[in-house]
């Protein structure tokens, strides 16, 4: 009987432990009624979608990664758990800092900022030898200058 | 019997392969005076000629790669399970009075020097119409409609992708993804085109010297979405009802040089929503039975005047950069003119504590009007006047410019009312 409420306790902790904020786990894009945090447009391309889990849980969601990092830029990283970005060969989510990234002002996403995500340098690697384009860490990516457009 | 019906069910599959012409219909006239698919009628057109084509649906998917004019009649059409027509690398090509019904795309042109589209009407596969790396585009009077369901999964009506000058107007489109999808596109001008029940009505990224006037669009997801833009001049516009979950009527991200002026927008969840938006002008609009007017983030620049604010809910919610309010006519606005010299005498405050929650959280918009929230403005007004953070006007209108003298009555109800008049009169005299 004893060890019984001991394997309860246990289990108990387990089950309270997944439900913790350790957990950043990514979400489904809802085509429908999502909208990107930064630019507002709809978030109808979810290919290219990419999303922060907030460690209070709120998750925002961004319709291209330069609008995640244009959030990154402007508000710290210090409230997210963990931020995500879509894999361009799969429906994979990915941790943004551990994805490959590859950069060219012709890959078309949706806001035209033009860096993809890849799961391995491997994987960019062999989609450059098709789409020529240019290797980006994701260190580079925070000071990166987004946008093809000069307006001054 | 079922020998009867195994042959009768044989016949009819070839029947419908068969390609016989019905009887009574004129046959296709053409300048080249051939009879044949539409592929080649086109290939037997000399470069620079007209192919006329007659009242009848060509199927397939045809290409163009010549300057030529295509003219049909009312009646004449496209169907294809595929795009129906692709036009590449060429100069000078003119499509008239054709409907196009496509599985795919309706018309995919690139590389092209002055293509002309004129009374075309496109029932909405995957996408309308695509065009890409081409200069002088002219859209006349382009009618496009879409399936029914959310936009998520509908395709652009026109999109054009790294162009050079385009005019569109006189067209007509509704229920598709974007009506205008126009990317890194220059020297853009819309102009009465009629736009409705779409995710949004004119989307515009990257793209310089753009002129909107005179369109009409209502009941989008978003009326204009001008995004990285560049000498943008938005002017007597109509946008209503965009009022759905995370509607706008007009939305500006990262554009510089702008006027907007001489339009009128009413009943949409914002009117505008402005962000990191510089050397913009909003001039001599009307705003009426809108949620929120003005939201601006980023965006200290703007210069809001001589508009006429009517039945809004909220005028104006601002970051800490704020806004410029000058010389416009509010409906809320309390104040006196005792000096009559047509401006109020104490400032009008715009500034609004609650409205600046709504900003970081829209959500909180579902308490607007509540007593507490009533109640909060109402001391928002007493204690804002000597806030430098506050939005205020100095020079408040109180007397608008704009008199409703709109008169309109349902057919259905004037017929009603004179029959219950009809019956009372009839009723009353049986009576008496």
């Amino acid at each position: 009987m004893k060890s019984l409420k001991w394997i309860i306790l246990l289990v108990s902790m387990w089950t309270l432990g997944a439900c913790s904020d350790g957990a950043y786990e990514p979400r489904e894009i809802n085509q429908e009624t999502d909208v990107c945090s930064i630019c507002n447009m709809s978030v109808t391309s979810v290919d290219f979608a990419a999303q922060a889990v907030l460690k209070n849980s709120d998750i925002l969601v961004f319709d291209d990664l330069g609008c995640l990092m244009a959030y990154i830029q402007q508000n710290g990283d210090e409230e997210i758990g963990a931020a995500y970005i879509r894999d361009a060969n799969s429906i994979k989510w990915l941790n943004v800092k551990d994805a490959s990234y590859v950069y060219s002002k012709d890959y078309w996403t949706p806001m035209n900022y033009g860096v993809l995500a890849f799961v391995s340098a491997e994987e960019a690697a062999q989609y450059m030898k098709e789409q020529p384009g240019e290797i980006k860490r994701y260190d580079e990516l925070l000071t990166f200058n987004w946008g093809v457009h000069d307006h001054e | 019997m079922l020998l009867f019906l195994c042959i009768a069910l044989f016949a009819l599959t070839f029947q419908a392969f068969a390609h016989k012409p019905q009887e009574g219909t004129p046959k296709p006239y053409i300048h080249t005076g051939e009879e044949s698919t539409l592929q080649k009628l086109i290939d037997a057109t000399e470069s620079g000629g007209t192919l006329v084509l007659d009242k009848r649906a060509y199927q397939g998917s045809f290409s163009i790669s010549k300057p030529i004019t295509i003219k049909g009649v009312e009646g004449t059409s496209i169907v294809s399970l595929e795009t129906a027509l692709e036009i590449s690398n060429t100069k000078n090509v003119v499509i008239e009075d054709i409907e196009l019904k496509a599985e795919e795309a309706g018309i995919v042109a690139t590389g092209i020097h002055k293509l002309t589209l004129k009374n075309i009407k496109v029932e909405q596969g995957t996408a309308g119409i695509e065009i890409s790396n081409s200069t002088d585009i002219t859209l006349d009077n382009v009618d496009i409609s879409g399936q029914a369901g959310h936009f998520a999964t509908k395709g652009h009506a026109i999109a054009i992708y790294k162009s050079v000058n385009v005019q569109a107007s006189e067209s007509d489109i509704s229920n598709v993804l974007d009506g205008f999808y126009i990317e890194r596109t220059d020297d853009v001008s819309l102009t009465d085109n009629r736009i409705q029940d779409s995710r949004y009505a004119i989307h515009m990224m990257y793209s310089d010297k753009v002129r909107l006037d005179f369109n009409d669009v209502r009941a989008n997801l978003t009326g204009l979405m001008i995004m990285v833009a560049n000498d943008v001049s938005i002017t007597n516009n109509s946008v209503k009802k965009n009022n759905t979950l995370n509607s706008v009527g007009i939305y500006t991200y990262d554009v510089n040089k702008m006027v907007f002026s001489d339009n009128e927008l009413s009943e949409n969840t914002v009117a505008m929503d402005i962000q990191d938006t510089r050397n913009m002008v909003i001039k001599s609009n009307f705003f009426s039975t809108n949620g929120t007017v003005i939201q601006a983030k980023y965006s200290g620049s703007v210069s809001i005047q001589d508009n006429e604010f009517h039945g809004n809910i909220l005028t104006a919610r601002t970051d800490e950069e704020g806004v410029l309010l000058q010389h416009n006519f509010y409906d809320d606005y309390t104040g006196k003119d005792y000096d009559g010299d047509g401006i109020g005498d104490t400032n009008y405050i715009a500034t609004n504590s609650f409205g600046q929650w709504m900003v970081r959280k829209p959500v909180y918009q579902y308490f607007i009007e509540s007593p507490s929230v009533a109640t909060l403005n109402k001391m928002d007004t007493e204690v804002t006047d000597h806030n430098s953070l506050a939005i205020i006007d100095d020079q408040p209108i109180v007397m608008g410019k704009t008199f409703n003298t709109n008169f309109s009555i349902n057919g259905w109800q004037f017929i009603g009312s004179i029959f219950v008049l009809i019956a009372m009169f009839i009723v009353r005299r049986k009576l008496i």
